[in-house]
């Protein structure tokens, strides 16, 4: 195996400018292969190459501004952890409902899935597990974990709402509502609206 | 909730599309059954001519505020008051277009004329009105607001560059109760609703008029803002979305956030409309200090923003539209040569 000494910055640069020595090409890249270091160099003079031979392919603060907006339109798209999270708990409370002993009043509490679901589901998110039979407590200790993704999403999503907040234009926003009102339904509630909700900035 | 599987999304939506081209050709066969601006001249007769009490609660996005309102009028005169609830602490007051707000704590009152509050119901009245080539109306059915037995309607938007509302009215009156903006799958991003209400309250407009007056210890600042023409700005738009027209071009100080670097120059502010939804175009001279971020900023609820740099101009569409719609207003924006 070739050393790190193998792929000098004297040779990648070299390499980079295409006036290595035959000789050295398969040692060099050998080399590139074997530590971060040199793959940073590398980068590192491609970058200094783009940059001498255009401005316009240098990183440049676009890069950033295309990487927010990448991240804002992801934090709008559907977030699968719903739809998983949303298909077991009904899964699993259907389950709780067939896991009840037959008992004298079965027949009354099948045709009520729905309020089964339900107080599965509540008993789920506020943490009661103080019931007597063990089948059901296991059943829930199933579902909590289950139950809890839903909720943080949505604090997550209300967090990415809020987050962007941009004070200039906060200014823009008010301006567009103070003269904003040239719909029918400003006068019976849109004027109200704005007066009330001052948006989450102020 | 959008916890649907997509193909039944994609099939719900093939579903309302031939519906909706079922309702249009239904519609123009034998006429709408329930004129649009008929029921929103009702609506907006409603909040003008009764006075009520009640507590009025927003809630947009993950955010959600309150207020007390008193409205009252006496003959051609309306007054309101708006006792915010949340957040900071002010009232506002209207008179017809005069609006006054105070901010108790910063001892700063602002007092404004929005002419366009006035604008309806006359626009409804006149027959050049575009609402009903964009919008239908379709009854939901009863429901019971604050104690109140209200008429549900949905207005549907006929295409995809506007919002949909469903509104509440109380039957008797037709004062809107409670309204949701609905996006293009039928969610809802904001609403508004009377929590509680009372019907023609014995409300003092001379009361009202000595709050509203009452400036006393109070720096009474206007906003500067003058009357102009997009056109003789030097601006002009390629195209417009199908719907929208110029309402109004205003040259105002947006007054920039405290501690912020820049020049505090003129702003444009032109106004469009389709008659429910309203979108802003500002444009400043573009400052690469303030001016980093072109593109689309979600702020919660309805309301959407977009900018974009054109040259050494920045613009910044707002409103409460599909993002796509202030697509259509940024790039269709031009500078006339």
């Amino acid at each position: 195996m070739k050393t790190d000494r193998g792929a000098s910055d004297e040779s990648i640069s070299a390499l980079v400018d295409g006036q290595l020595p035959a000789d050295e090409l398969a040692q060099t890249l050998d080399g590139l292969g074997a530590g971060a270091r040199q793959t940073q160099t590398w980068y590192t003079y491609q970058v200094i190459g783009d940059v001498l031979r255009s401005a316009e392919l240098a990183p440049r603060g676009n890069d950033l501004a295309f990487l927010a907006k990448l991240e804002q339109r992801l934090a709008l798209e559907p977030q699968p952890t719903k739809v998983i999270a949303a298909e077991p708990v009904q899964a699993i409370a259907a389950r709780v409902v067939t896991a009840q002993p037959a008992s004298a009043n079965a027949a009354l509490w099948r045709w009520r899935g729905v309020a089964a679901v339900l107080c599965a589901a509540l008993a789920g998110v506020i943490g009661l597990g103080q019931w007597s039979d063990a089948g059901p407590k296991r059943q829930l200790a199933r579902l909590n974990p289950l139950v809890t993704p839903v909720v943080s999403t949505r604090i997550v999503d209300a967090n990415a709402q809020i987050m962007i907040r941009d004070p200039a234009l906060d200014s823009l926003l008010e301006a567009h509502q103070q003269l904003g009102g040239h719909s029918a339904l400003q006068r019976p509630n849109g004027f109200l609206r704005n007066a009330t909700y001052e948006g989450s900035a102020r | 909730m959008s916890t649907w599987p997509r193909r039944w999304r994609a099939g719900v939506l093939v579903f309302a599309l031939a519906c909706a081209w079922g309702a249009a050709l239904a519609q123009s066969a034998q006429g709408n059954g329930m004129d649009i601006n008929h029921w929103l001249l009702r609506v907006h007769e409603a909040s003008r001519y009764r006075a009520y009490t009640g507590t009025f609660v927003v809630s947009a996005g993950a955010n959600m505020a309150s207020a007390r309102i008193w409205h009252v009028c006496q003959g051609d005169q309306q007054m309101e008051r708006v006792e915010s609830l949340s957040g900071t602490p002010r009232a506002t007051f209207r008179r017809n277009d005069h609006v006054m707000t105070f901010f108790p704590q910063a001892r700063i009152a602002v007092a404004e004329t929005r002419e366009s509050l006035g604008m309806f119901p006359g626009m409804l009245k006149s027959s050049d009105t575009s609402i009903s080539a964009f919008y239908q109306l379709k009854r939901l059915g009863d429901d019971r607001i604050a104690g109140f037995d209200t008429e549900v309607v949905h207005v549907v938007p006929n295409d995809i560059a506007r919002y949909g509302y469903r509104v509440w009215s109380e039957k008797r009156t037709g004062l809107v109760m409670q309204l949701q903006t609905l996006d293009l799958d039928g969610r809802v991003l904001e609403q508004s609703a009377f929590s509680e209400l009372q019907l023609d309250a014995p409300i003092s407009v001379a009361k009202l008029h000595q709050l509203m007056g009452n400036t006393e210890g109070y720096r009474i600042e206007r906003p500067d803002l003058q009357r102009v023409s997009a056109e003789a700005q030097g601006w002009q738009l390629s195209r417009v979305v199908a719907g929208f027209k110029p309402m109004a071009c205003y040259k105002r100080a947006v007054v920039p956030p405290a501690g912020a670097s820049g020049r505090n120059d003129d702003t444009m502010q032109w106004v469009f409309s389709d008659g429910l939804a309203t979108v802003s175009l500002f444009v400043e001279a573009y400052d690469g200090r303030r001016h980093a971020r072109e593109g689309f900023t979600e702020i919660g609820g309805a309301t959407h923003a977009l900018t974009r740099r054109i040259d050494a101009w920045w613009a910044t569409a707002v409103g409460e539209v599909p993002a796509a719609t202030l697509m259509g207003f940024a790039m269709a924006l031009e500078r006339k040569l």
